[in-house]
């Protein structure tokens, strides 16, 4: 290359820097990173307090939702990035869950070491149900993710030498006695996996995924392995099902079958789809929003699955971005009022 | 020019459903050429390319590059094989920016694991400095690199289509692919592509364009192929084709061609 | 090891209820796949739509009160308004749509049916009558349940018709000619919207009837179409996705395979069976049993 195009490449580099952090929103880019340093601070120093201002069963709630979380945003990684489509997200859980269960009550193994292998046996289950469907089309995925959450509850129930059939697991022992502390440490592990999904995203991989998604034949033609991003983004959702479940089986100190059926995976799926697909944080906006509405929704009785399946079409269809995405425009709305500045008129 | 084989295409078959696309499609694309591929509507060029490129597999037949046995590959162990393409109807991702458009085709996914995200950042971020420089050189070549923020999608056509380009060689393919180049582009458009893929050529790239317009064929292309029915007449230079009864039967009717014997 | 005539007589009792299932979710795949070929939406509320076609029938039957004859045909031409209908909700609007955005469609709009059907009719269970009265009939003391004698008759007929009308019938080229190129069909004077309105309502009538059919048989509950539709999805894959005979074949070799395995080996994993087979067809054989190539599109 000639040395006025080197020279370009640097300035240009700035360019790109600064679109990723937000010029290309009409924002200026110290505004949002202080929005962003702020909000973050906000949401931490709001977890921090949260549990002595709520009571007990809220605390549970605000637990499950960071667990929910967990499990949801690998679902946003295979839905929202790679599109592809998986309802038995709550069997991965539940093999998570059963994992950990296992090997706790039956093992003596410790909490630092159930986690991580949970998350494990959901990638496990990946593979063998992704590497055979991903060279396919997209809905073989789909019809054997819902074939898989039928066999794993067979199995939870009819292979008792293991799981103990309907009576389940009993006397999970959590690390620590305190509610409190084992919110933190749920809360801790979310973010940790949220951190390293975002870095993830800004990385070629995650520039994939979205070439995988919007076309998969022009991803393949530049070089991008459709089968193999496929079983990465694949894998990464069993690994967050999987640590979710075994963050689970601790909650609750019990497991059975009944956690992990198709009704549950449509409850995670749904949390992504009104969350926002195309957000990581959606996840989040999503576990919160069906773990604390549900209550109010039992005048229905067990129909109120109906509710679901009209927000899950209402979302898809006029709104896919979700909560999350509501939420961003907002944000930037804000931002740029404050900067002053038109979307136009940024961007010429 | 040497005699030595870039592409080697030897008795391709193709059908779908009975329907032969292609029958004993054979002919070579000589180092650092420019060859053309001309053929009237629904002889068989852009199931050819898509032959070449993995995403059919052909009946019978296999296709080379530089010695290496492409059949059965997938696209992607094609491309990475050294053949990079541009697609007849444009397909850029139009989200994406400019700069990610062509950043996918300069990944290399050999060379970046997904934990690398988490572990190993500093070598992931060499890896990646390397891919990002060569995705601004090349945006750069096509003058791309002053808007490379934009999403794609927001692009004109005839920028659109050097995107393609700049995405197709920035990973320095040994063999480019361009599928109908030029059409909807205007003269001048169409001139500067030529140049564009000419100065391709200096640095290194063979080149197998396929197009409907004839005079930008005749005008670039050392050696042209033509198909018809899914079967190959003839290959030869451009005066050769002109010239030969066989070709100006293929496309009796068609204005295109006659326009271009006018000119 | 003796074989008793007890046991000869036992085992083709078996096999007849396996060769009944088989049918039912033969006509399932075939239902779900001639959308699928017409308009390359996998309809993930296939099961339901068979809920629904079961719960018309208890209406017209045993809350209307008509004769079940009579209760047949009208809960057939319902059904097939249903599907007109359908297509306007799911397909219609999401033409052009990525595979996800109509996927969670089609399966939130099977939540939102299984769901209504438990707000309506409550989630106990609910049978229609059989068509004839007798339970059994005596064949070389061979016991064979009625219902599935008609299941297996009425599907068979189905079935030939399906055949019939899409080998002789101009109807029948047009819709096949839609579905395998609707560009062309349109060129060659096809009324392709007309088609594919026909697919939806020829599919949503052979839904319908499978409801109805197995209604006697199974008792109907709001949720039994996942494991319906699974093994529909199941026939269908072991069929080569989007081939009709295929799916007779996949449907009829998973029912008996499935009854059998459960009568001789172990009812409760007889659903794991199901799985490995299909995983196994996933891993060695993703065409299906007849090896027809599955093609893309560019």
């Amino acid at each position: 290359m000639s040395k006025s195009a080197s020279a370009s490449v640097s300035s240009h580099k700035e360019t790109l820097q600064q679109y990723q952090h937000g010029k290309l929103l009409g924002v200026k880019s110290s505004h949002l990173k202080t929005f962003r340093y702020v909000s973050y601070l906000l949401f931490l120093g709001l977890i921090l307090i949260l549990p002595s201002l709520v009571n007990g069963l809220q605390l549970r709630l605000a637990t499950l939702a960071s667990i929910w979380f967990v499990a949801t945003m690998g679902l946003q990684v295979l839905m929202g990035q790679a599109g592809l489509v998986s309802i038995g997200q709550a069997a991965f859980v539940g093999v998570g869950a059963y994992t950990a269960a296992i090997l706790a009550t039956k093992h003596g193994f410790s909490f630092l070491l159930t986690i991580p292998i949970a998350g494990l046996s959901g990638v496990i289950l990946a593979i063998i149900v992704g590497f055979p469907t991903l060279k396919l089309r997209g809905h073989y995925l789909a019809i054997a993710s819902i074939g898989v959450g039928q066999i794993i509850l067979v199995l939870m129930v009819n292979w008792r030498a293991v799981t103990n059939g309907m009576d389940g697991i009993t006397s999970i022992t959590r690390p620590v006695e305190s509610n409190t502390t084992y919110f933190y440490i749920c809360v801790a592990i979310g973010l940790f996996i949220a951190a390293a999904l975002y870095s993830l995203r800004k990385t070629p991989v995650g520039l994939a995924f979205t070439a995988l998604r919007t076309d998969e034949t022009a991803a393949g033609a530049m070089g991008i392995s459709v089968a193999w991003h496929y079983l990465i983004a694949f894998m990464i959702s069993g690994f967050c099902a999987g640590v979710a479940g075994g963050l689970f089986a601790y909650n609750e100190g019990f497991i059975s079958p009944y956690g992990f059926d198709l009704g549950q995976s449509i409850v995670l799926l749904t949390m992504i789809i009104i969350g926002g697909l195309r957000h990581i944080s959606g996840a989040l906006v999503g576990a919160i929003l069906l773990v604390f509405l549900p209550p109010n929704l039992e005048f229905l009785g067990s129909s109120y699955m109906v509710i679901y399946g009209v927000a899950v079409l209402l979302v898809i269809l006029f709104a896919p971005d979700g909560a999350a995405g509501a939420i961003l425009k907002l944000r930037d709305k804000f931002l740029r009022k404050i900067s002053g500045t038109s979307r136009e008129g940024v961007t010429q | 020019m040497t005699n030595e084989s870039i592409l080697e295409v030897d008795g391709i078959r193709q059908e779908f459903g009975g329907l032969v696309a292609l029958d004993n499609v054979s002919f070579n694309v000589r180092k650092g050429e420019i060859h053309g591929l001309i053929g009237p509507n629904g002889a068989g060029k852009s199931t050819l390319i898509n032959v070449i490129t993995g995403i059919y597999k052909p009946r019978q037949g296999k296709v080379s590059v530089s010695g290496t046995k492409l059949t059965g590959m997938r696209p992607d162990q094609v491309y990475a094989a050294g053949i990079a393409r541009t697609f007849q109807n444009i397909r850029v991702w139009p989200e994406l920016s400019l700069f990610d458009n062509v950043m996918i085709g300069a990944y290399r996914s050999s060379e970046i694991q997904p934990w690398n995200a988490l572990l190993r950042k500093k070598k992931l971020r060499q890896r990646v400095a390397g891919m990002e420089k060569a995705t601004l050189e090349a945006l750069a070549t096509f003058d791309l690199d002053k808007i490379a923020d934009r999403p794609a999608g927001s692009l004109s056509y005839g920028q659109k289509k050097l995107l393609e380009l700049a995405r197709a060689v920035v990973a320095s393919p040994t063999l480019l692919l361009l599928d109908e180049p030029a059409a909807g582009l205007n003269p001048v458009e169409v001139g500067n592509l030529q140049e564009r893929i000419r100065s391709l050529v200096g640095g290194g790239t063979s080149v197998l364009v396929i197009e409907h317009n004839m005079k930008f064929v005749m005008g670039l292309c050392e050696n042209i192929s033509v198909l018809n029915f899914g079967r190959k007449i003839m290959t030869g230079t451009p005066s050769e084709v002109q010239n030969s009864p066989d070709v100006i039967e293929a496309y009796l009717g068609s204005t295109s061609f006659q326009n271009s014997k006018k000119s | 090891m003796e074989i008793t005539l007890r046991q000869v007589q036992d085992f083709f009792q078996v096999l007849t209820n396996g060769v009944a299932a088989g049918a039912v979710y033969a006509l399932v795949a075939v239902s779900f796949i001639l959308v699928y070929k017409a308009v390359g939406i996998v309809n993930f509320a296939a099961g339901e739509i068979v809920a629904v076609g079961g719960y018309v029938g208890v209406v017209l039957a045993n809350i209307l009160g008509l004769p079940l004859l009579v209760a047949l045909p009208v809960c057939i031409v319902l059904m097939s308004f249903f599907g007109y209908g359908f297509q306007f909700v799911v397909y219609r609007p999401l033409k052009g749509k990525s595979f996800l955005i109509i996927a969670i469609s089609t399966l939130a709009t099977g939540i939102i049916l299984a769901n209504g059907i438990q707000l309506i009719f409550g989630p106990e269970p609910r049978r229609l009558e059989p068509l004839l009265a007798n339970p059994t009939v005596d064949i070389k003391g061979v016991f064979i349940s009625v219902p599935n004698l008609i299941i297996i008759f009425i599907s068979v007929l189905t079935l030939i018709g399906i055949k019939l009308l899409f080998s002789k019938t101009r109807l029948g080229f047009q819709m096949m000619s839609t579905a395998q190129d609707p560009e062309m069909a349109r060129l060659l004077g096809v009324n392709t919207d007309k088609m594919v309105s026909f697919t939806f309502m020829l599919s949503f009538a052979i839904a319908g009837l499978v409801g109805f059919l197995v209604a006697p048989v199974l008792y109907l509950v709001p949720t039994m179409g996942l494991g319906i539709a699974l093994k529909g999805f199941a026939a269908a894959i072991i069929g080569g996705f989007g081939e009709v005979n295929g799916a007779i074949v996949g449907g009829l070799s998973i029912g008996i395979l499935e009854i059998l395995f459960a009568r001789y080996l172990s009812s409760s994993f007889q659903s794991l069976l199901i799985f490995l087979v299909v995983l196994g067809f996933l891993y060695f054989r993703p065409e299906g049993i007849f090896n027809r190539e599955i093609g893309q599109k560019v």
